[in-house]
C-alpha cells in the first residue's frame, strides 16, 4: 500500500493554515493584479491583540473551522491592487470592493483546502474596514496566524491575520 | 470588481453584458434579458448563488440557460454540489479574463466587434467545419514549396486538403476569385517572412473579405522574429507558428485555431459503454484540448444516459505528460458526474501506479491546473481488454 497524503496533512492547524496562505495569497495576487507577493517567515503563534492597518477586508469562518481571516492592505498597496486590477483609476468604493474581493478569493481558496481535509466550514459575506492601528483579538482562537506578503516597490507589506478554532 | 473585469474582458466580443448584483436581482434580470449564458457568483448579499442556482434550474422559462459559476471554494464537495444541480461549467477564483472568455467561448459563439463590416451572406451558406473529422480547406501563404509540401503530409492523416500560394499576391488572386462562402478556406497559414509587411496588409484585405472576415489566421515566423509575432497577435492573428513547424502537433494547433470538436478522434461508443483512446503520439495541444472538452463530451454521456467509461491506454507504453494530464482530467469529469470508470491497458509493466504517478509529478507546471482525481487511492486496477474492463462495471 502507498501512503498518498501530502506532507501537509500531518502539519498542526496553524502550521497546515500558514502553508496554505503561503501558496494562495501569491496565486490570488499573481493572477489577478499581476503582482508578485514575497511571504514572510510567518508567525504560526502571534500574539493577540493584533494591530491591522489600512483598507481591511474580513470573512468569517463557522463550522469545523470557526474563527475570522483578515487582510489589511496600506491605503496605497490598496489602491495600487485595485488600479492594476481594474486597469484604469479606483475610486474608495472600487478599492474597498477590490479588498472584499480579493479576501473572498484567500478565504474561499483556504477553505476549500481545510474541507478537503475535513475540516467542513462556511465563510460569511466580506466585509471591510479602514483606519489605522485597528486592534482584533479573538479570546476562544487557539489558533492566531499572522504573515506579511511583500511587494517589490511598496514600503508596506500586505498583512494577513487569521484567528480559529480546528476541529475534526 | 466582478463585473468591471469580465465588462472589460468581453468589450473586444460583439455581446451585451447585463449586470446584477444579488441573486434575487439576478432572477429578475434573468427572466427580463433571457440571457445566452449567465454568469454566476456564488458569495453574493440577499440571495447567494446556489440558491439562485436552484431557482433559475425550477423556473421552466429559465431552467435550461447555461450557468458558469465563479466560485472561490475549489474543494471536490462543493464542486460535486454545483454540478449536481446543473451548472454547465465552473470558474475558480482567481480568474483571468482569458479563462472566462475561454469558458463561455465554450457555449455560444463569441464574435470579435468589427467596425463597418459589410452585410453578411445570406444565412443559407453553408457552416464552416467545426468537428475535427469534417474536411478542411487550408489556404498556405509560404514562399518555400518545401515547407508547403511538409505542411501537406502532415496534415493528410485528417483527410484536408491545402492549397499553397507562394505569396501573398497569389493569395490575394485567390481572395478574389472567392465568390461564395463554400470557395473560402476554413483557416489560413501565412509566413510573416514576407518584406513590406505584405503578411499583414493581406491579412488586414482578408478581413475586410465578406466571406473571409472570420477566418482563423496562422502567422509562421522563426523564433526571433518577435516583433512581427507580436505584431501579428496585436492585428488579431488566431495564432503563431514558430519555424521550424513542428509537424506533428500542426493538425492540432490548426483545430484548436478553428475551435474544432476534437473528441471524435478519441471517443466511440463501445456496446453500452463509451470509450475513449489515447494515442501515445498525444500532443501537448491536443492533450488541453482535449481534456477541456472532455468536460462537454462527458457531460453529454450523462445526459444521454450513458454511465460507463473505459478510458484505453492499449497504445500506450510510457505515461508522459500530456496523456497523465488527459488521463486526470477525463477521470476528474467522471466523478464529478457520477460516472463509472475503467483503464484498459495491455502493456501493464510499463505502466506505472497512476495515483502515486500524478501526486509524484503534482508540482510540475505543466500540470498545473489539472486535478487530481485519485486522491484517496492507493492503485488503479488496469484491465487488459475492453471486454474484462466492461465486465467490471456494476
Amino acid at each position: 500500500m502507498t501512503n498518498t497524503a501530502s506532507p501537509a496533512d500531518t502539519l498542526p492547524g496553524n502550521f497546515l493554515i500558514l502553508e496554505i496562505l503561503n501558496r494562495y495569497v501569491p496565486e490570488v495576487l499573481q493572477t489577478m493584479a499581476g503582482m508578485t507577493a514575497v511571504p514572510g517567515p510567518g508567525q504560526p503563534n502571534a500574539p493577540q491583540p493584533a494591530t491591522l492597518t489600512g483598507v481591511t477586508g474580513s470573512i468569517g469562518l463557522s463550522g469545523k473551522v470557526h474563527g475570522v481571516v483578515y487582510t489589511a492592505f496600506a491605503e496605497e498597496l490598496a489602491q495600487l491592487v485595485a488600479e492594476k486590477i481594474l486597469g484604469g483609476p479606483a475610486s474608495s468604493q472600487d478599492v474597498s470592493d477590490v479588498v472584499a474581493e480579493l479576501t473572498n478569493m484567500i478565504t474561499g481558496n483556504l477553505k476549500s483546502q481545510l474541507c478537503d481535509r475535513g475540516h467542513n466550514c462556511s465563510l460569511s459575506i466580506p466585509s471591510v474596514v479602514r483606519g489605522e492601528h485597528i486592534s482584533v483579538s479573538a479570546k476562544t482562537a487557539s489558533i492566531s496566524i499572522r504573515n506579511d506578503y511583500h511587494f517589490e516597490g511598496c514600503p508596506e507589506p500586505l498583512v494577513l491575520q487569521i484567528f480559529a478554532v480546528l476541529e475534526k | 470588481m466582478i463585473h468591471t473585469l469580465i465588462n472589460k474582458g468581453f468589450l473586444p466580443y460583439d455581446v451585451q453584458m447585463v449586470f446584477a448584483s444579488n441573486g434575487a436581482e439576478g432572477l429578475e434580470v434573468a427572466a427580463r434579458e433571457k440571457p445566452d449564458v449567465i454568469l454566476l457568483d456564488v458569495t453574493m448579499p440577499v440571495m447567494d448563488g446556489v440558491e439562485c442556482l436552484g431557482k433559475l434550474k425550477a423556473d421552466p422559462e429559465l431552467k435550461d440557460i447555461p450557468v458558469i459559476m465563479l466560485t472561490a471554494e475549489a474543494g471536490k464537495e462543493n464542486v460535486l454540489k454545483i454540478a449536481k444541480m446543473g451548472v454547465r461549467d465552473y470558474i475558480v477564483k482567481p480568474f483571468t479574463e482569458a479563462g472566462i472568455i475561454d469558458r463561455v467561448s465554450r457555449l455560444i459563439e463569441l464574435k470579435p466587434k468589427t467596425a463597418a463590416a459589410p452585410v453578411a451572406a445570406p444565412s443559407t451558406a453553408p457552416k464552416k467545419a467545426r468537428v475535427v473529422t469534417d474536411p478542411l480547406k487550408i489556404l498556405v501563404v509560404e514562399e518555400h514549396p518545401a515547407i508547403i509540401e511538409s505542411i501537406t503530409k502532415a496534415v493528410a492523416t485528417r483527410g484536408w486538403k491545402i492549397v499553397g500560394c507562394p505569396g501573398p499576391t497569389e493569395a490575394q488572386a485567390q481572395i478574389a476569385a472567392t465568390v461564395s462562402a463554400e470557395d473560402t478556406p476554413d483557416v489560413i497559414l501565412i509566413s510573416l517572412a514576407y518584406p513590406g509587411k505584405a503578411a499583414f496588409k493581406f491579412f488586414h484585405s482578408a478581413r475586410s473579405h465578406v466571406h473571409m472576415k472570420n477566418i482563423p489566421v496562422l502567422g509562421m515566423a522563426v523564433k526571433t522574429a518577435t516583433f512581427e509575432q507580436s505584431e501579428a497577435r496585436d492585428s488579431g492573428f488566431s495564432g503563431i507558428l514558430t519555424k521550424p513547424l513542428e509537424l506533428g502537433e500542426l493538425p492540432d494547433r490548426i483545430a484548436r485555431a478553428m475551435e474544432l470538436d476534437i473528441t471524435p478522434l478519441f471517443y466511440a461508443a463501445e456496446g453500452d459503454c463509451e470509450a475513449v483512446t489515447l494515442p501515445q503520439d498525444l500532443s501537448e495541444t491536443a492533450s488541453v484540448d482535449l481534456s477541456r472538452q472532455s468536460r462537454t463530451r462527458i457531460t453529454n454521456l450523462a445526459n444521454a444516459g450513458i454511465t460507463k467509461l473505459l478510458i484505453d491506454l492499449s497504445g500506450v507504453s510510457k505515461i508522459d505528460i500530456p496523456i497523465l494530464r488527459a488521463v486526470a482530467s477525463i477521470v476528474h469529469e467522471c466523478e464529478k458526474l457520477d460516472i463509472q470508470w475503467r483503464i484498459v491497458g495491455t502493456d501493464t509493466d510499463n505502466l506505472p501506479n497512476l495515483p502515486v504517478f500524478i501526486a509524484s509529478n503534482a508540482k510540475v507546471a505543466a500540470l498545473k491546473d489539472v486535478p487530481n482525481p485519485f486522491k484517496g487511492k492507493n492503485l488503479v486496477d488496469i484491465h487488459p481488454t475492453r471486454a474484462a474492463a466492461a465486465a467490471s462495471f456494476k
